[in-house]
């Protein structure tokens, strides 16, 4: 079904989701050290786990993102952990998401809502 | 975490199994990551709240099309169920509104108290704290810490990962109507970043700023900048403080602050101004604590000590230095107080919880044929639970609703302790509370409805039993044991706030020794660029006494550097007394307040020996001073008069000895046992710039604050009135802590005794109706109706007896935590415990004598007919 998608179908992604997505870019990881990635950028931001776990089952059932295997010589000897990374869909639409976010704000700031930059 | 797990039921099943344990993990390492009860309990809420919403969520969630071919959800069909159930359950509720009625506005009451309280908790403690990483800020101050060394102290100082100084002041600011008085916090370079406030307006503060020689400059709070000139300033705007002009490169927002500095709407570089003593604020490294950083702030400490500051040290015994989590040293004081009083409101809801049982087991017993019909007629066990569960949903949820209009008027509480919480504004019903109040509803409906509900649908499948003559005893022993339980635990409340009351009554003097009606305190901090020399700040309230007393008529007025039981007491070391030093073991200080002639007679404190001060004690004359019969002891000893001798304070060192001329009354000047030791100048003699006007309004005369401005604007209109009250405010100050607990506890207490009286007076009720066939026959056997009364009065003062023997064992464990808050009062103060037993004896004793004159006055022939 991933065939025929267009990031743009996706948009607008909630906000988890997006930052999410931001996280994984930098490589595949497992609940808590998105949750932490996440709060280590955003101190105000706090994630608990069952709505950040809804998220991410829509975000593989939508194709963004895949299950992945633990990296080797992780902190998960066992294999326990459940590790997601994104798809190439996944990447794609969180670059939409950015750009319509960017858009956003220019409009933001034409209305002069942020002051002077 | 078997808890969450239970909770994670809530969730789809093929979620769970998918899930579930990666996010028991994550719950488990997030609680590992913070330390200590409130946080703790904050993370369990908002895991809780989180499974909750996102239940909720799935539930509504549209089918996913991958499983569109998959029967209907067993949900549906279970939610059409839960419809019926409602509507039965409303039916049935509705067919006796006086026990709905009753069990609702009991259960409001509950849930309204807890609620309220935990909106209070919730506000205060459990709320993180608005900086960044403030679980890690660690507050220092040392007496060895002043602005030339600072630089090496931040240096030095152990594991901080980054640290700046500040300090809190007070100015005058001169405003477009004239001036106005402002806290300014003079900050050190990085403050801002560290305190996580951010500029909104122009820009922070830069190192040039910080650097020697640079010009003045100032970031002013957004809402202060408005509230005068309402546009953001300009480029080359400019706020004049105490006379020295600053330019106003930055405007902060409304909310920035720090600490208890949430009124600080002026924030400048420390080297822009003179400041008297300094703070340290220090991030530690994450998985630090304070006493990890301890020992080497107590080494750091002594490397800094001179040994004339070490001398001074020793003498007025003050620890080294002092260091102190930013939370702890904003919220110490009050936590172990709101955690008291929470407990006190879950007391409260159990014994609503108990009432409403009680009467839900007897009507359940009441309805046992018709459970037994229902059975009978196919219903299974688990659904004449469900039934009996949706009933007593229904009802907790409407007592959540009324509880949470109740929980509402929690802020009002506040209105028993201005300044006393900090962090009070956060206090607010919002949907935590309302969360809150939903979750107390659901525990409650668990213990009232569902646990009474399984025990019945078990005996439902019975066939309903022959119509024996007495009750049975099952019933009548769990109601019995209700009531005693009842009264336990409102016993254990009625000792704590008895305890507290007497606190507050030993605590407050029932004479302090002068007179605090009808006088309005006026308070006033001049400048010192506006007023450099003593002799101006003696003219300025030369002319402010004038004024007042040209304005009003004459009204006796008077002017004193600290005022008594206002909290604030200057206290300074006697360097000489009689030309000689004070020996090692004598009085470290003194209380010392500089006051204008008059101030004896215009307080109503007697003088005992010599005289006050009079207008010829003026600059100039010898110096003078009068002392009160405490220091008189202290520093001559009992029974010598101290008319004549001299005396040399800190602040006269330079000037030579005071000769005492008069002797006063002591007067309570601090909350505690005894008044201390105090000595007076004369105000003349021995002007300052931070002192109280006060001036006596006598109710008949119009004389009220418009004049006492009036009169200070006259006097100079650059010096603000920094705060104007009337002197029966400020003195309660004193006894704010112990007021607001005896109070809130006192309140908490009162409703539980109500709670308690009304379960006493349901069960018996309940108790007597159903045996009325059986007190029928005995009556009809000869037993007589006074006999019978006093048969069910010694039934209910029996149980109260167990009660208060139960809980007094549990008080007397339970008012420990209590301790701390105590004064003048014993946590196991015998008269205390007495008292309590005895208000609950007799309250049990009222509450059944109604019931008990009813069971003498059962007629036998009608309840025998009723057969």
């Amino acid at each position: 079904m991933s065939v025929t998608t267009d990031a743009g179908d996706l948009l607008p992604l909630h906000p988890l989701e997006f930052r999410i997505l931001l996280v994984l870019l930098e490589g595949a990881s497992h609940g808590y050290q998105i949750v932490r990635a996440i709060e280590a950028r955003e101190p105000a931001a706090a994630i608990y786990p069952a709505n950040l776990y809804r998220r991410i089952r829509d975000l593989l059932a939508r194709g963004l993102l895949r299950e992945a295997d633990a990296p080797r010589g992780g902190e998960d000897p066992e294999g326990r952990r459940r590790y997601v990374a994104v798809t190439p869909l996944g990447r794609r639409v969180a670059r939409a998401e950015a750009e319509r976010l960017q858009a956003l704000v220019r409009d933001a700031r034409a209305a002069d809502l942020l002051g002077r930059a | 975490m078997a808890l969450y797990r239970l909770l994670l039921r809530l969730l789809p099943v093929d979620f769970r199994a998918a899930y579930g344990e990666e996010m028991v993990r994550m719950l488990a390492a997030r609680l590992a990551a913070v330390s200590g009860p409130p946080a703790r309990v904050g993370v369990c809420l908002r895991a809780v709240a989180d499974v909750l919403h996102a239940a909720v969520a799935e539930r509504l969630r549209p089918a996913p099309p991958s499983s569109s071919g998959r029967k209907r959800r067993p949900l549906a069909g279970f939610l059409a169920d839960l419809r019926l159930d409602a509507r039965y359950a409303r039916r049935t509720l509705l067919r006796a509104p006086s026990f709905t009625l009753g069990a609702v506005l009991t259960l409001a009451v509950g849930i309204g108290t807890l609620t309220a309280l935990f909106t209070v908790v919730d506000g205060v403690l459990l709320r993180p704290l608005p900086w960044p990483h403030a679980e890690r800020l660690l507050m220092v101050n040392s007496p060895y810490l002043n602005p030339d060394n600072r630089a090496q102290w931040l240096e030095d100082l152990p594991l901080a990962e980054a640290a700046a100084a500040f300090t809190i002041e007070s100015g005058t600011a001169r405003t477009p109507e004239g001036a106005e008085s402002v806290r300014i916090l003079p900050v050190g370079e990085g403050f801002p970043d560290l305190v996580g406030a951010r500029v909104r307006v122009g820009r922070g503060l830069t190192p040039g700023d910080h650097a020697p020689g640079a010009p003045p400059v100032a970031l002013v709070r957004e809402d202060f900048w408005r509230r005068w000139w309402g546009e953001a300033p300009a480029p080359g705007a400019v706020l004049e403080i105490d006379g020295l002009s600053y330019d106003v490169v930055g405007l902060l927002p409304a909310d920035a602050g720090f600490f208890r500095y949430r009124d600080a709407v002026v924030w400048m570089p420390l080297e822009n101004r003179e400041i008297r003593g300094l703070s340290l604020l220090a991030r530690l490294p994450a998985g630090t604590s304070v006493e990890d950083a301890r020992p080497g702030l107590e080494a750091l400490a002594d490397r800094m000590a001179t040994p004339e500051r070490r001398a001074f040290v020793a003498r007025i015994d003050a620890s080294p230095v002092n260091a102190h989590g930013v939370a702890d040293a904003m919220l110490g004081d009050v936590r172990s107080t709101l955690w008291v009083l929470l407990g006190a409101g879950g007391v409260v809801l159990l014994l609503a919880v108990a009432n409403v049982g009680s009467l839900w087991v007897g009507r359940g017993l009441g309805r046992r044929d018709e459970l037994a019909v229902r059975a009978a007629l196919g219903a299974g066990g688990g659904r004449l639970v469900r039934q009996l569960t949706v009933e007593a949903v229904l009802v907790a949820g409407a007592g959540a609703a009324l509880g949470l209009a109740l929980a509402a008027l929690a802020p009002a509480l506040l209105a028993l302790a201005p300044d006393y919480l900090p962090r009070a504004e956060n206090i607010a019903v919002g949907w935590r509370a309302g969360l809150f109040a939903l979750g107390a509803a659901l525990a409650s409906a668990l213990l009232f409805g569902v646990l009474p509900a399984w025990a019945l649908a078990r005996r439902a499948g019975m066939p309903a039993r022959g119509r024996g003559a007495t009750e049975g005893r099952g019933a009548g022993r769990a109601q019995g044991a209700l009531v005693a339980a009842e009264v336990a635990a409102a016993l254990v409340l009625v000792v704590g706030a008895g305890l507290l009351a007497r606190t507050y009554d030993a605590l407050r003097p029932e004479d302090p020794g002068f007179r605090v009606e009808d006088r309005l305190v006026a308070s006033f901090s001049l400048s010192a660029s506006a007023y450099p020399e003593p002799a101006d700040r003696l003219r300025f309230t030369e002319r402010l006494l004038a004024e007042v007393r040209a304005r009003t008529g004459g009204a006796p007025a008077v002017v004193a550097t600290d005022l008594p039981l206002t909290g604030m007491s200057s206290y300074m070391t006697v360097p000489r007394v009689d030309g000689e030093s004070l020996p090692e073991d004598g009085p470290s200080g003194i209380h010392f307040r500089a006051v204008t002639p008059g101030y004896f007679a215009f307080m109503e404190m007697p003088m005992l020996l010599g005289r006050g001060f009079s207008p010829g004690d003026g600059d100039g004359a010898p110096l003078v001073a009068v002392v009160n019969e405490s220091a008189a002891r202290v520093l001559w000893g009992e029974g010598v008069n101290p008319v004549g001798r001299e005396l040399t304070l800190e602040v006269t060192e330079e000037r030579g000895p005071l000769r005492v001329v008069g002797m006063v009354r002591d007067a309570w000047i601090l909350r505690g046992p005894e008044p201390r030791a105090e000595v007076y100048a004369s105000f003349p003699q021995l002007p300052s710039g931070r002192f109280h006007l006060v001036v006596a309004t006598p109710p008949a005369a119009p004389v009220g604050p418009a004049i006492v401005r009036q009169a200070a604007r006259a006097a100079d209109p650059g010096v603000p009135i920094r705060e104007l009250a009337p002197f029966e405010q400020l003195v309660s100050w004193s006894v704010v802590v112990p007021r607001f607990q005896a109070s809130v506890l006192g309140a908490v207490t009162a409703v539980a005794l109500f709670l308690a009286a009304m379960g006493v007076f349901a069960v018996l009720s309940q108790m007597i109706g159903r045996r009325r066939r059986e007190l029928g026959i005995r009556l009809a056997l000869g037993a007589t109706g006074g006999g019978i009364m006093m048969a069910v009065l010694c039934r209910a003062g029996t149980l109260a007896l167990v009660g208060v023997a139960v809980g007094t064992g549990i008080a007397w464990g339970a008012t420990r935590v209590l301790e701390a808050h105590l004064y003048g009062v014993t946590p196991h103060d015998p008269a205390t415990f007495a008292a309590a037993a005895l208000i609950l004896v007799g309250t049990v004793l009222a509450a059944g004598f109604g019931p008990a004159r009813r069971a003498g006055r059962v007629e036998p022939m009608r309840t025998l007919r009723d057969d």
